[in-house]
């Protein structure tokens, strides 16, 4: 919209935004840092006390094992089956193909908050409860459909014709896959590895309601389960949040371009 | 022989998708409004009851439960998309130091839902929160927003769109991206405005995507129950009891499974219009285009 | 479901109190001489309390040393603590135990008692604990026996007791001898509050933790009107004048004399716990196992008196948590002696000393601690509860109704007649337990 330089009030009111994003967080970090359980006294008293407590007093540490475990082993699902579903919807002709797509769509509309006691009943069959197994199919399942189609519409972006060159060389379909489309799909898959990987680290519902047992809960629950009958803990709660926030935030500050680039050159038109 | 392995090899690759998706919806949907239909004892299923378990939402609170999902889902829809689009537009601008700006914008989207409601429960805390304070320094006013009815739907609108609105922002980002350079540059050689490149190429352009996020937050704010549960529990006065958190408190607070499910059906239902709707503008268009 | 001191429900009037505790003492402590049964094999059990046991506080560091005072003499046996918070304890356990993945046992709050016997989750205990037990060691129990019984048969055993109602006020800024009626605590804080310009008396309506901040002096408020929670037919027992007027205290207290503030309908338990510990008014009504906390911010600042009521105290409304065995359970020789070593004098008296918890049994009383400064605020409560106590069992679904009661406050506060929104709770109860 602006073409050489964005005027002034485009920094005010973009300085105003990062300030509304970031100024909630500031203040739960100055609540994390005041080391007086129960209340925030605003007594000008700092210390990490909170911070040790979270990391060393709990199983925190043993969360963010876990939610990195299943956030890892969810988006190699994710993108595993995604990519092998999109490569087809995208580069084969075949009875059914939008149909098959569509249907795919509307099973990721279903409510999680409608379907957590089936599931529950269902994973308590399987003997999964209390699994990482169990987070990752669900997970991934919830996932998949959002990310079958971003992938399609980024592989329908990549023109096929090299892909055809290199058939006609010779190269099999999966080779020609592994050399020439997986690398053009690399911002894709980034940026759709991201979204699941932030998406498995802020889940609560399914979380809770499949591995609520204290070793393998994943941070947010982990969260949760500070409050605690004494009143709640703010300082810890909030040093528990802000250690939460850093991983996804680290995550994002080195994939932020691949993320945008990955979206726009497929993605939703 | 070989025709055959081609010809089953789509189908082969969508499979393991299309398992794992069946799998871990179609069962629950089943069996969800099976259990819609039925009287239930704890998780006891018992007899068929017909539309029993429905007339628990046909009553004044269940009302209230509609009216306070419209009010929350409409309201977020409405702030978030046009916050998104709005600053999608100037974050596309030539500014200085935009990497930095758009990552710190995004932040927000990395905060799960948990740490959010707790986040914004405690700085509207009435006794120790930091805009209670605010208000009782400058203004010597008291301020304890969760305690009215008004109140607590704005503050958890607010902080629902606060943590939402960022990735919707990144999609329209993305859509303003593709957008082909040429075209603004051919507007500019026939004189255009900034005004007129905005009406007519940037938000025509952009709109299609505007509508998908749209649909995606609905979805999104139809099935919240994190936000609601742990900042409001519904309250004062069922003013935020959303029909999302009124499926999760009628299965773990009342032991209604019946009535839980029932409104799970609703909520199902209206997710399924809206899929249609979806569908119908974006999928399928989506779809044609790209037949190659 | 009220069951009236007068009835067949263990009397507690002061003599027998102690006499019970006598008694009581004498036959724990022969018991104890008797060689403990060990088990022949090595066993697991897993216990889900409400209490981390890595968290650095002193209930769970009590509940820790309770347990090792039982795992010490049983080495064969191992106990794996898993913590629950308490908000989501019996949504917990029910699921859990339906789909046969429960613990073995379980501490819950009084209030999830019927829902867990209604939906099948406890395991009797009549074979399994104190099955020698003569009747003064059943009758050393502060809550009544049969609280715990469904059926005829022994369904859990309390862990502790818990007074709902105290009374809490900051003894600095109310002076003097706290009144035992509405009128005289009305015209008692009413200068005060203008006086500190605080709020005189804070509660909370939120249904949040199914309601307890409010319910919790509700319900006594309605025994000492001559209403009922829920009477022994199952029906809501205060759609009448008398139960109508705790309601009109508290909107009184908030519309006419404004010593509580209009905002009290999102307040949670949490909220007035972290209000009173900021000094932000002068009173409220809470319960004892936070008292210890509390006192940690306000020292002996906090002071402590009975729950008035219309025309004296209300009766102490005692409950307690609970300890059940599931029905996943597989070792329950071993859950039974877990159970009786949990109750035990000893145990009782671990978690007295260092969480500040009120005992389950009247004979731990006797210790000699309970005479000492720091046993003050825990004396209080077993007096309070002594003195005037009204046991009752909680009915099946008790969250729903508590909640719905929440609302109704709620209701009433902005502006819906107190008949009307009573009659609503009447026809959403009927509603729920026909259902």
């Amino acid at each position: 919209m602006f073409r050489d330089k964005a005027p002034w009030w485009a920094y005010v009111v973009i300085f105003l935004t990062s300030l509304g994003a970031v100024a909630p967080l500031a203040w739960l970090f100055l609540l994390s840092l005041d080391p007086n359980q129960g209340i925030a006294s605003g007594s000008g008293v700092y210390s990490l006390k909170n911070y040790a407590s979270v990391l060393f007093e709990s199983m925190m540490a043993q969360y963010f094992i876990n939610t990195t475990v299943v956030a890892l082993f969810t988006v190699f699902c994710t993108l595993t089956c995604a990519t092998l579903g999109a490569y087809a919807a995208s580069r084969y002709r075949f009875r059914g193909r939008e149909t098959i797509m569509i249907v795919l769509l509307l099973a990721s509309m279903t409510p999680v908050i409608a379907v957590l006691v089936p599931l529950y009943a269902m994973a308590a069959k399987l003997q999964l409860l209390n699994t990482y197994s169990i987070l990752v199919i669900v997970f991934t399942a919830w996932q998949l459909p959002g990310t079958l189609w971003l992938i399609r519409s980024f592989m329908n972006s990549i023109p096929p014709e090299l892909e055809e060159a290199a058939l006609v060389d010779g190269c099999s379909r999966a080779g020609a896959f592994f050399r020439i489309v997986l690398p053009q799909l690399a911002p894709g898959l980034v940026a759709a590895g991201l979204i699941v990987f932030v998406y498995v680290w802020n889940e609560f519902i399914i979380a809770v309601s499949l591995a609520a047992q204290q070793d393998m809960r994943l941070v947010s629950v982990g969260l949760y389960f500070y409050l605690s009958d004494f009143g709640v803990e703010w300082g810890k709660i909030a040093a528990g949040a802000i250690i939460s926030v850093i991983p996804p935030a680290m995550l994002f500050l080195f994939l932020q371009r691949q993320l945008i680039h990955g979206l726009s050159a497929g993605a939703v038109k | 022989m070989n025709t055959i392995v081609s010809r089953a090899s789509p189908y082969l690759l969508l499979t393991p998708a299309a398992l794992i998706i069946f799998a871990i919806t179609l069962y629950p949907i089943v069996n969800l409004f099976w259990i819609a239909f039925h009287g239930t004892n704890y998780f006891q299923i018992g007899a068929f009851n017909g539309g029993a378990n429905f007339l628990s939402l046909f009553n004044a609170s269940g009302m209230r439960s509609f009216m306070a999902t419209a009010i929350f889902v409409i309201a977020s829809d409405i702030l978030a998309l046009s916050l998104a689009i709005f600053l999608a537009l100037l974050l596309e601008a030539p500014l200085r130091s935009r990497g930095l700006l758009r990552t710190i914008v995004m932040v927000p989207w990395l905060v799960s839902q948990v740490v959010t409601a707790l986040l914004w429960q405690a700085m509207l805390d009435s006794n120790f929160g930091p805009l209670a304070h605010l208000a009782q320094v400058m203004f010597g006013m008291s301020f304890a927003p969760l305690g009215d009815e008004v109140g607590a739907m704005a503050s958890m609108v607010v902080a629902n769109v606060w943590r939402s609105y960022p990735f919707a922002l990144v999609l329209m980002l993305a859509a303003l991206q593709s957008i082909p350079s040429e075209m603004y540059e051919a507007a500019r050689i026939d004189g255009a405005t900034r005004w007129q490149e905005l009406r007519y190429i940037s938000l025509p352009m952009a709109g299609q995507t505007a509508l998908v996020v749209l649909i995606l937050l609905t979805f999104e704010y139809l099935t919240l129950v994190t936000i609601p549960f742990i900042m409001t529990s519904g309250g004062p006065n069922e003013a935020t009891y959303l029909l999302s958190l009124r499926v999760w408190r009628e299965a773990f607070t009342n032991y209604h499974f019946g009535y839980s499910a029932a409104t799970g059906v609703v909520v199902f239902c209206l997710n399924l219009v809206l899929a249609l709707v979806y569908i119908r503008k974006f999928a399928i268009k989506g779809g044609a285009d790209v037949q190659r | 479901m009220t069951k009236p001191i007068k009835g067949n429900a263990p009397r507690l009037d002061r003599r027998t109190f102690l006499g019970g505790s006598a008694l009581g003492l004498a036959s724990l402590a022969a018991a104890s001489s008797f060689p403990r049964p060990a088990l022949a094999k090595q066993v697991k059990l897993t216990y889900w309390s409400p209490l981390d046991p890595k968290s650095n506080n002193a209930r769970s560091k009590a509940e820790t040393a309770m347990i090792e005072l039982f795992t010490k003499s049983h080495p064969e046996i191992t106990v794996e603590v898993q913590p629950v918070p308490w908000q989501v304890m019996g949504q917990q356990v029910i699921q859990a135990v339906m789909s046969g993945s429960g613990p073995d046992l379980a501490q819950l709050s009084t209030t999830n008692l019927p829902d867990q016997v209604g939906a099948g989750t406890a395991a009797p205990l009549d074979d399994v604990v104190g099955k020698k037990w003569t009747q003064a060691e059943k009758d050393d129990f502060i809550l009544p026996w049969d609280n715990t019984v469904y059926d005829g048969q022994k369904m859990a055993y309390y862990w502790n007791s818990l007074l709902n109602n105290e009374f809490w006020y900051l003894k600095t800024e109310v002076e003097g001898e706290i009144p035992g009626t509405w009128d005289g605590l009305q015209s008692f804080l009413t200068p005060l509050a203008k006086k500190q310009g605080k709020p005189g008396f804070l509660t909370g309506l939120s249904q949040q933790g199914n309601a307890i901040e409010f319910t919790d002096w509700l319900i006594p408020s309605f025994w000492a009107c001559g209403a009922e929670y829920v009477t022994d037919t199952g029906e809501v027992g205060f759609l009448n004048e008398n139960g109508m007027k705790p309601f009109q205290w508290i909107l009184d207290m908030v519309k006419v004399h404004k010593l509580t503030p209009d905002n009290i309908s999102a307040l949670t338990r949490d909220n007035v716990l972290d209000a009173m510990k900021g000094r932000k008014a002068l009173s409220t009504i809470l319960t004892s196992n936070i008292v210890a906390s509390a006192r940690s911010a306000l020292g002996e600042d906090l002071g402590l008196a009975r729950h008035p009521g219309p025309t004296g105290p209300c009766p102490a409304f005692a409950a307690g948590k609970f300890i059940m065995m599931t029905k996943s359970c597989r070792e329950q020789e071993a859950a039974g002696l877990f159970i009786e070593s949990m109750i035990s004098k000893e145990a009782q008296l671990i978690n007295a000393k260092t969480a500040k918890e009120l005992p389950a049994r009247k004979s731990v009383v006797a210790d000699p601690w309970f005479a000492t400064h720091e046993a003050a605020d825990l004396k209080f409560a077993m007096d309070y509860m002594a003195d005037n106590p009204h046991f009752f069992k909680f009915p099946k679904k008790t969250d729903f109704l508590q909640t719905r009661l929440a609302l109704a406050a709620q209701q009433m506060m902005t502006g819906t007649p107190i008949k009307q929104a009573l009659e609503r709770v009447a026809a959403d109860w009927d509603q729920a337990r026909k259902a």
